[in-house]
């Protein structure tokens, strides 16, 4: 073949999960892909396919659709190597039927009078990776995924509802008591918020918990610094590497090495998984790279990530903004009047804006530096750069796990954050 | 390989399901003004669902060389089920128009870059065409079960998206067709439009004010925050505010679900579970009518399925999902922007509510009298909101489930 550059992919997954809800195992499931993804660098341009085919047939495939000539190019993957996740107890030597007595278990924890529906879900993956590409690179990895996803909905004047996650790179192991402990939380605080009214809207001091200071650090930072942004021209970070772009006490990790639920020990491009300092005291140091990107704009590789065999795309992986020197009451003692906000819903950001906007689960309003009474349907919204200069970042960094979503992919990562006092715009309903 | 399955699974089951969907496709990926890649795929994935005295079981895998495999699977797990079901549906189809074209079994690299050039052409010489996609594809379902179903239908779906980036500005357009015939002159020229009038957008502060969403907003906020009220799972689970209440005002508006619309991104001429699609009246002049359903709702809520059972994903069990939702509603004016917050589309519509139905929104590419908004919130509930409608506008377009136009709501709470 006449090409710069090609590599072959071929991932297998394999999945079980199991529902239930409201006192009934609904929607057990099995199933099974092996897939496989072909890329071919050609004149600069890539054509890529994916299909069940040998590798020849699917190299060729590939180069047919390597039609134009364009800029792109290859940075080095390193050897690449084998990993094998050791689990302490394998999901598959688990009967189903355990696992379904349990999931009845934690289910009755959520059990109250104004509590209208329940779920309680598990899930079991493992992933198996294996790479080569023309320069020599070759990976293979097997990486299993265990968790509980538990979730109530509660009944009064309205309909609330409310989550909370359990999920690692790990056999049946991390599968036990603290599922017992989420469930009961989320009991607790589903009756709570019951009653809680909505809250205020407008600019306020806002303290964040560690799930939603995560959120915010993947959401509106994370994103800004993939560097596939960077070479469309759309994201605010594009030409600042090097500058301030927070105040001094602030530091940014992406580590994919970490065991939290976005790890992986070589990223889809066979590169050996390693931390990456994105901001530190202030200064923005790194994006993250595709080896694509990394080429183009001198970085280092390992952020190429795909859901199955799609297009490796820049990704993060277990993302973090570090501990700063303030306690959790120094932080209400600072922001005298405004909203602490826990959890998160989700978010969505636009890195060519800056702008970006997500949802706490609930939150509790503070007055004169103290909590006060709890809200809910609360949103944040605001400019990143605007919040990274004012930020004031607390202890106890907490990870938490989640799937993130970027051109119909969907990927395991994990994000985590100090408690964290900015300001924002809130909104309610 | 099929004929081994299927005495398996009638010797082994009361009754059994197999689908499968396999589909062709070409994409483009557009980045600074260029075309960067070109990518083509096939992928295939067989179902089985099978019953057991009662109990569903469901396996899938992405090769029929291994649906043996997948029926032991979907056996072994309805031994442990709970997902009850009785049988599964004699089914039948309903004829539809317009959502295969056969030109897409010949388009080529060389056809996707031409219409990739149209795209970023279409573009101002302001604006960066920072990102886009086209895609082309071609997707085949059969579904074939114990009780006599046994349909295939084959249909086709293309989309060109474009995001154009100014300084600090960006804006998105997109359209979706089941044919080639795609206006990508037209993605381009507004994506550039929107970027280009957001360009130095002033603070809105926190007002009550008309407010306009664009068939794309109104797309991304009814999608999270109204579908999932009318779904019988949800009404059956206590996880919507509709339950219960047939028959009750809730504005002035109609909502059809019409999975055999002419043409619509979501038409087909059977659901899943091999059941015809149908036209479905869910609110009518305001009046809360009938929710839709798949076949095990429909049984559980003794109501006739609407067919509309379908897959999230083809390993996923087909489940209630809306097909196309048709938004309508009298007063159909002109010009219905005056005055009022333009609303272009919203960041974060799936961090809503789907069950209590409230939202806080943050707006993009929004426009108040005719100036940019820098940023701005809006919030409030779906319920309240559906009934502040004011006038419907004329520009009718298909945003994924959703047709509808831009509409005009009274007083909408903006925090800004």
């Amino acid at each position: 073949m006449n090409a710069e550059f090609y590599d072959i992919r071929c991932v297998e997954s394999s999945n079980l999960s199991i529902t239930v809800e409201n006192g009934n195992i609904e929607r057990p499931k099995y199933d099974f892909a092996r897939v496989k993804g072909f890329r071919v660098l050609k004149n600069g341009f890539w054509g890529i396919f994916s299909g069940n085919l040998e590798d020849e047939e699917g190299l060729r495939q590939a180069e047919k659709n390597a039609i134009n000539s364009g800029t792109s190019a290859v940075a080095q993957a390193g050897k690449g190597g084998k990993f094998i996740l050791k689990v302490k107890k394998n999901p598959a030597d688990v009967p189903v039927e355990d696992k379904v007595e349990f999931l009845k278990e934690v289910e009755k924890e959520l059990k109250a009078d104004y509590v209208v529906s329940t779920r309680v879900s598990y899930l079991e993956n493992v992933r198996k990776f294996e790479y080569k590409d023309s320069n020599g690179t070759q990976a293979y990895y097997e990486v299993p995924r265990t968790g509980i996803v538990v979730q109530a909905v509660g009944k009064d004047d309205t309909l609330q509802f409310l989550s909370k996650r359990e999920l690692k790179p790990a056999g049946y192991e991390i599968i036990g008591g603290n599922v017992f402990e989420i469930a009961s939380e989320v009991r607790e605080k589903l009756g709570e918020l019951l009653k809680a009214s909505t809250p205020p809207s407008g600019e306020m001091n806002v303290v964040m918990n560690q799930s939603l200071g995560g959120v915010f650090i993947h959401e509106a930072f994370g994103h800004a610094v993939e560097a596939d942004h960077v070479l469309q021209g759309a994201t605010i970070l594009a030409e600042r590497l090097g500058e301030k772009v927070a105040c001094r006490d602030v530091n940014v990790y992406d580590d994919p090495s970490r065991h939290e639920f976005g790890f992986t020990p070589f990223d889809d491009e066979g590169v050996a998984s390693e931390k990456k300092a994105i901001i530190e005291n202030g200064i923005l140091k790194n994006f993250l790279h595709t080896r694509e990107t990394a080429a183009k704009l001198d970085g280092r590789p390992g952020n190429g990530r795909s859901q199955g065999i799609a297009e490796p795309l820049v990704r993060m992986s277990n993302t973090y903004i570090d501990e700063g020197e303030f306690t959790f009451e120094e932080l209400l003692e600072d922001a005298r009047d405004g909203i602490y906000l826990v959890g998160s819903r989700g978010g969505e950001t636009n890195p060519a804006t800056g702008y970006f906007h997500f949802n706490a689960q609930y939150g509790y309003l503070i007055k004169n530096g103290e909590l006060a009474e709890m809200v809910r349907d609360v949103s944040l919204s605001g400019n990143t750069l605007e919040i990274l200069h004012s930020i004031k970042l607390g202890r106890e960094l907490k990870f938490d796990p989640g799937f993130c979503g970027k051109g119909g992919q969907l990927v395991p990562v994990s994000d985590a954050a100090p408690y964290s006092l900015v300001k924002a715009i809130v909104g309610g309903a | 390989m099929i004929d081994k399955a299927v005495k398996f699974l009638d010797s082994r089951t009361d009754d059994w399901e197999i689908h499968s969907a396999s589909g062709k496709s070409i994409s483009a990926i557009i980045e600074k003004g260029r075309i960067k890649n070109i990518s083509g795929g096939v992928e295939e994935v067989v179902s089985v669902r099978v019953i057991v005295d009662g109990r569903v079981g469901f396996a899938s895998s992405n090769s029929i060389d291994g649906i043996m495999e997948v029926s032991e699977n979907a056996l072994r797990l309805s031994r442990i089920s709970e997902e009850y079901l009785d049988e599964l549906p004699a089914g039948g189809y309903t004829q539809v128009d317009g959502i295969y074209d056969k030109r897409v079994e010949n388009v080529d690299p060389f056809w996707l870059r031409d219409i990739v050039d149209r795209l970023i052409n279409s573009c101002s010489d302001r604006v960066n065409p920072a990102h886009g996609t086209v895609d082309v594809g071609k997707k085949r379902v059969k579904v074939v079960n114990s009780a006599g179903v046994d349909l295939e239908s084959t249909g086709t779906a293309c989309t060109a998206y474009l995001e154009a980036v100014v300084e600090e500005s960006s804006g998105f357009e997109m359209v979706q067709s089941r044919t080639l015939d795609m206006d990508v002159e037209f993605v381009g020229r507004r994506a550039s439009e929107l970027a280009l009038g957001s360009l130095g957008g002033e603070k809105i502060g926190k007002v009550m004010c008309d407010a306009v969403l664009s068939p794309v907003a109104l797309s991304q906020l009814l999608f999270f925050t109204l579908y999932p009220a009318f779904s019988a799972e949800n009404v059956a689970k206590g996880r919507s505010m509709l339950a219960g209440r047939i028959g009750e005002d809730f504005g002035e508006f109609s909502l059809l679900d019409d999975g055999t619309l002419k043409g619509g991104l979501a038409t087909s001429p059977f659901d899943d579970e091999g059941n015809p699609t149908l036209k479905t009246i869910i609110f009518e002049k305001g009046v809360l009518r009938s929710f839709i359903t798949d076949f095990r709702f429909s049984k559980i809520l003794q109501i006739k399925t609407t067919g509309n059972g379908f897959k999230d994903e083809a390993t996923s069990y087909p489940h209630t999902s809306p097909s196309n939702i048709i938004f309508d509603f009298e007063d159909k004016s002109r010009s219905i922007e005056e005055d009022a917050l333009v609303v272009n589309s919203f960041i974060g519509a799936h961090t809503s509510n789907p069950i209590s139905g409230d939202f806080s929104l943050e707006c993009q590419n929004s426009f108040f009298r005719g100036k940019p908004v820098k940023s701005a919130m809006i919030y409030g509930n779906i319920y309240e909101l559906l009934k502040k409608i004011q006038a419907f506008g004329k520009d009718v377009r298909q945003v994924d489930n959703t047709v509808t136009p831009s509409v005009r709501f009274n007083d909408v709470s903006v925090s800004g």
